[in-house]
């Protein structure tokens, strides 16, 4: 009796763990893609609001998915709090705010700190036209990450299942 | 002896086969060739202990 339930319990953590783990490659699809929703967000605040960085980022946090909100909502309070902050440096910090929720790799870090380096630091033109190669990469980046969904969530899940049914075969 | 390690190693090798078969799919060839080679070696950690006992019945007979 307590022999099976031992059973159903390694075999319902490492199913679980196993779903926890493939749900982060589809936590990150959808990162990329409400990041490109966010950063037009971002891009109708800037030319066609004119709002004041802080504001637009605060205003995009707000808007966007739950998932994407660490991002622009530290972004936005790096940037009111600290007098003398760049806004690359508010974006930084609200990329690695970001990292803490999904994984992300360095490449990915690197585009969107990138992407920093460009804003608020020039012409309405010139962030429309950063803000849309960025979308651009982004967008490049959801094709690989939906293709690595693909290939990884199945997987994980059997495996997990797998994995437990040999733990317990072997405790058996 | 007991039927119970037969059904088990019968087990571990219905599952290191699905290892392998999920793991190929996954184009995941190297792991697949590690997690079957564990569990080859699973069921031989099992086994062996079996062929002592055998080999010590063997000699067992033939009072050596």
């Amino acid at each position: 009796m307590f022999k099976l339930l031992g059973a159903f319990c390694i075999l319902g953590s490492c199913g679980y763990i196993g779903v926890r783990i493939s749900s982060i490659y589809k936590k990150r699809t959808e990162i990329f893609r409400f990041l490109q929703n966010g950063l037009t967000l971002l891009e109708t605040e800037i030319s066609y609001c004119s709002t004041p960085l802080p504001l637009a980022l605060e205003r995009v946090g707000k808007k966007i998915n739950k998932d994407c909100q660490p991002l622009f909502v530290r972004a936005a309070a790096v940037l009111k709090e600290n007098k003398g902050v760049t806004a690359a440096e508010a974006w930084q910090a609200g990329v690695e705010a970001l990292g803490h929720e999904v994984p992300l790799t360095k490449e990915e870090k690197e585009l969107l700190f990138i992407f920093g380096h460009g804003l608020g630091g020039s012409a309405k033109e010139e962030q429309v036209k950063n803000i849309a190669l960025t979308q651009k990469q982004l967008n490049v980046l959801e094709k690989a990450a939906e293709e690595e969904q693909a290939r990884n969530q199945k997987m994980w899940q059997y495996l997990s299942f797998s994995i437990g049914a040999v733990i317990v075969l072997i405790l058996i | 002896m007991n039927i119970e390690l037969i059904f088990q190693i019968a087990g571990i090798g219905i599952l290191t086969s699905i290892f392998h078969i999920v793991l190929k799919q996954a184009g995941k060839e190297e792991y697949s060739f590690i997690a079957t080679l564990a569990g080859v070696a699973i069921a031989l950690i099992m086994v062996v202990q079996l062929l002592a006992e055998l080999l010590n019945q063997v000699k067992g007979v033939f009072f050596l």
